[in-house]
């Protein structure tokens, strides 16, 4: 086979596939062949390749932190690989991945000749490109919101809400359906691997795979989990239910029930919201709503919200704070008007019991967790209460933080969604309604952070919930402003 | 703005027009609200189909759209929802707004937005463009600031057009309402249900590949035309304006008359000989000049033709290849009507979902004029001065009921009163332009939500 050149022989692409070859070849036995191998070693290639994309996936799968990492690289890999791929490789990738790029043939590239050669022409493209692009053109027909950078600065023919996009510049967009659909390739895995594999191949294969993915990257979960951006004053009861750990809705129902909490429950409760996400306005907005009526506004103001504000680094000496971790909360000892700490150490078997059970746990899954506070192991007994009340096999890593529980429990929940999303989706596109299956830009960068689509559907469920009431009462918010104010103000209520 | 909230005497000079009480456009509006307004047909269009019977229609979609009413004395009050045409009718008659605006729809009614904290965002709206002539000071002779007369009008016509060409044409948009603004500009509502869907990215887009024009730098206009050849759209605009710029814009603005748009207009020019030359020619011309004709297109066919000689001159002495220098002069008459014409859009109304913008039919606080709607094709004709106050609609009605008095007094009034005014005529081009078309496209988009939902109930996934 004919030697060919890269496409786009840039220096540094070309250093960076030799890095990425070389970390690849680390940890699997394939590397990139030359481009110039026969037909056969091209041919195992792929495969090695496949298979090594696939091992990888599977040591990668296992947490947010890893996926997107993984993601990441093997986004990179693929734009630079795509860029050496040749005319019939590429025909065949998009009608497999991405068949909404639609190949213009020549008797319709005929009719927007002229039109496309103006269009290279006004953006100053070089006589060389011109040329070679003209000479044999490869051109695709696609919604032209899916290219909103080349209509955004004029460089791209559109004809009816379609926008002819050159090769050259389709390689950006694959790659963006790319990384949506590795995504959620590893969502999908990481549920499988939860819920299919044996016991025995978890036990001969769990320890390769966690080595491999520990190579490079330990999750850490000091910092904050703000990935999901629907935490708001109005959903925090919402989540509590659905998503924090005991020792997190255990205050927040005392809160309620009370609408006090001492300052050590405060401290707890407070920095792991802000962990979650939660903005400082709306944990002002929060408790403040919780305090009263018992907690006058004024008050609350003198009392309370200067500490809110510290927390969030905002006030005092300007730090910012983090969320306490199992470790910290398990020593917390308070008197008898106290509802901090952990709670599988705190309540007697009988609270625990019903706390757990409110909370829908299997009732085989209390007793174990009842079981292993007894024995002082609180941070098992908080594991076996997330597997019976999240209904997953085992939980793999233990839990160490609230903001981890959280976050796995998101993640769980977003997957579910996703799942249920995707199917309708495709079922949708089945039943013939594919035109309307995502053509915003959103829909191809959606899946960027491992389990996107989820976050998407959860953000989406308050919405959809939110149908309002009957008749609106007459709103009185007046607000003064000059003519045309309104014009360039943004909803308060919006960011 | 300076005279807004000034109440201004509504005109009734016109003779046929029975000697109403002299009221201000404020006093007026309670009679305007109760008797003229098309309210049902705003919100018929607002609704998309969702007021219907269909199984997929979606009865909250109306009551989640944002109202902004301004009351007297420049009060907003923003967030105002509304189940239905009725409600709405409602409000609007209880106070009396100056205007009113519409926002997006969100996800939840914005009367509720308080619970929903930061779920509470803008999930559609119509895609906007909102161009007005005070963008276009620098260049018109005839009158500035809110001024708008016969002698301007063009250069909205022209504006009208080529957004109009563009969105149907390039971005394949069929439901496109234009509408005079009242006073001194036009707004466009493109309301297909792929353009209410857009997000903030994808308007941003639409807005840029649109803005040729970008702003001012040193006394000139921000062309971004780079080398000979200008991209489809812009060439496409560029034909538009150059049958407009000698037929209505160049003589109706005097650009090319002795005076400071017509120094303007030469800085133009890429070089200073081509100025002494182009003024040599412009000598010549008066001597023998055909006092028939418009100074402003001979001077421009002048101009024009001292320019193509010296093309002509460059590619024989430098060679055509030679086409760094060739470039600017080529470009030089293309951009000065570009300069002079092409449709100035206020950005920041069209990139936003959220942004609010004044409703159709709402009348002009300082003019009294209504908002009517504007038809593209006949949008040479349109006469901003000729449209329909409320002075001139509640005369109508007067006269209506004087006719029906005078013949015996049996004849009732119909029960949608503007039906005898100059505003029939209006709501019937509202339903030409959008409702007609828009009547398919609602169901079209109401079957396709039964498809999805037929599709996930068959999945029958128990989240
Ligand atoms: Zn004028």
């Amino acid at each position: 086979m004919e030697a060919h050149k890269l496409r786009n022989p840039n220096k540094e692409d070309s250093e960076l596939l030799v890095k990425l070859n070389a970390l690849k070849a680390k940890h699997m036995k394939g590397a990139l062949v030359p481009s110039s191998a026969s037909a056969s070693t091209k041919e195992e290639e792929a495969r090695a390749d496949l298979i090594s994309h696939y091992v990888l996936r599977l040591a990668y799968c296992r947490t947010a932190e890893l996926r997107k990492w993984f993601l990441a690289q093997e986004c990179e890999m693929f734009r630079l690989k795509f860029s050496k791929y040749e005319a019939a490789e590429h025909e065949a990738f998009l009608a497999v991945h991405a068949p909404q790029y639609k190949a213009v043939d020549s008797a319709e590239f005929e009719s927007v000749r002229d039109d496309v050669y103006k269009v290279m022409h006004s953006c100053l493209e070089s006589k060389d490109i011109i040329q070679r692009t003209m000479a044999a053109p490869h051109f695709y027909k696609v919604a032209w919101t899916r290219v909103p950078e080349l209509v955004s600065q004029r460089r791209v023919l559109l004809r009816r809400g379609f926008a002819y996009v050159s090769r050259e510049a389709l390689a950006p967009l694959v790659v963006a359906e790319f990384r949506a659909s590795v995504s959620k390739g590893l969502s999908d895995m990481a549920r499988r691997w939860r819920q299919m594999f044996p016991a025995e191949e978890e036990q001969r294969l769990q320890p390769l795979v966690a080595s491999l993915a520990n190579r490079s990257l330990v999750a850490d979960y000091s910092g904050v989990a703000t990935k999901y951006g629907d935490v708001s004053a109005a959903s925090l009861q919402q989540l509590s239910a659905r998503h924090f750990p005991l020792c997190m809705g255990h205050l927040m129902t005392q809160l309620h029930a009370e609408k006090h909490l001492r300052h050590g429950g405060r401290q707890q409760l407070g920095l792991f919201l802000k962990g979650i996400g939660l903005p400082m306005e709306e944990a002002l907005l929060f408790w403040r709503s919780e305090f009263a009526p018992r907690t006058p506004n004024d008050q609350f103001d003198k009392q309370y919200a200067y500490n809110i504000r510290h927390n969030y680094g905002r006030e005092g000496k300007r730090t910012d704070y983090t969320a306490h971790k199992c470790t910290t909360i398990v020593c917390f000892s308070g008197g008898p008007g106290d509802h901090h700490g952990c709670p599988y150490r705190r309540l007697d078997e009988t609270q625990l019991r019903q706390a757990l059970g409110r909370l829908k746990c299997e009732d085989r899954k209390i007793e174990e967790a009842v079981a292993k506070a007894r024995e002082g192991h609180y941070q098992l007994a908080c594991a076996s209460a997330f597997e019976g009340i999240h209904r997953v096999p085992e939980m793999d890593v233990g839990v160490s933080a609230p903001l981890q529980y959280y976050t796995e429990s998101r993640r769980i929940h977003a997957e579910r969604e996703a799942t249920a999303a995707q199917g309708a989706g495709a079922a949708a596109a089945g039943a013939g309604a594919g035109a309307a299956a995502g053509t915003g830009p959103g829909a191809a960068g959606a899946g960027a952070g491992g389990s996107g689509a989820g976050d998407a559907a959860m953000e989406a469920a308050p919405a959809g919930g939110a149908t309002p009431g009957a008749p609106t009462p007459p709103q009185r918010g007046l607000k003064r402003g000059p003519e045309g104010a309104p014009l360039g103000s943004t909803p308060g209520a919006g960011r | 703005m300076a005279d807004t909230g000034k109440r201004q005497r509504v005109d009734q000079d016109g003779a046929d027009v029975p000697a109403a009480p002299k009221i201000s456009v404020q006093e007026a509006m309670p009679q305007y609200y109760a008797k003229l307004f098309p309210c049902q047909h705003l919100a018929k269009w607002l609704a998309y189909g969702n007021d219907s019977k269909h199984a997929q229609a979606d009865a909250h979609f109306f009551n989640r759209r944002e109202f902004c009413f301004t009351l007297p004395g420049d009060i907003f009050v923003r967030y105002q929802a509304f189940k239905d045409a009725a409600a709405l009718q409602e409000a609007i008659q209880r106070r009396c707004p100056a205007k009113i605006d519409i926002g997006p729809v969100y996800s939840a009614s914005p009367a509720d937005r308080h619970k929903f904290g930061a779920a509470f965002q803008p999930v559609e709206r119509e895609l906007v463009f909102d161009i007005d002539l005070t963008d276009y000071d620098d260049v018109r002779t005839c009158g500035s600031g809110g001024h708008i007369c016969a002698r301007c009008w063009p250069l909205m016509a022209v504006a009208v057009k080529i957004i109009d060409q563009g969105l149907r044409e390039e971005f394949g948009f069929q439901h496109i309402l234009w509408v005079y603004s009242g006073r001194r500009g036009v707004h466009c509502w493109v309301c297909d249900p792929s353009a209410r869907q857009l997000p903030d990215e994808a308007r941003g887009a639409i807005a840029n590949w649109f803005a040729v024009y970008k702003g001012h730098e040193e006394g000139k206009a921000k062309i971004g035309l780079v080398g000979t050849t200008k991209h489809p759209a812009v060439e496409r605009a560029a034909g538009i304006l150059r049958e407009a710029w000698v037929e209505t814009i160049l003589p109706a603005q005097r650009l090319l008359e002795d005076g400071p748009a017509c120094e303007a207009l030469l800085r133009y020019l890429p070089d200073e000989g081509l100025v002494a030359a182009v003024r040599e020619q412009w000598k010549k011309d008066s001597r023998k000049r055909n006092m028939t004709a418009d100074v402003n297109i001979s001077r421009w066919r002048s101009l024009e033709a001292v320019v193509k000689a010296k093309i002509g001159e460059e590619k024989k002495s430098k060679g055509a290849a030679n086409y760094k220098a060739l470039a600017p002069l080529e470009r030089c008459l293309d951009e000065i009507v570009l300069a002079h014409a092409y449709p100035r859009l206020d950005m920041e109304v069209s990139k936003k979902m959220n942004h609010l913008l004044k409703a159709p039919f709402c009348v002009h606080p300082a003019t009294g004029k209504v908002c009517v709607p504007l038809e593209p094709p006949a949008v040479d004709a349109f006469d901003p001065d000729a449209v329909p106050t409320v002075g001139s609609l509640l005369g109508e009605l007067q006269a209506a009921a004087a006719a029906r008095e005078a013949e015996g007094g049996d004849a009732k009034p119909p029960s949608e009163p503007w039906r005898e005014t100059a505003m029939a005529e209006a709501v019937a081009s509202f339903e030409r332009c959008l409702l007609a078309g828009l009547a398919g496209a609602n169901r079209e988009e109401l079957a396709q939500r039964t498809r999805v939902a037929v599709a996930v109930g068959q999945m029958g996934v128990d989240f």
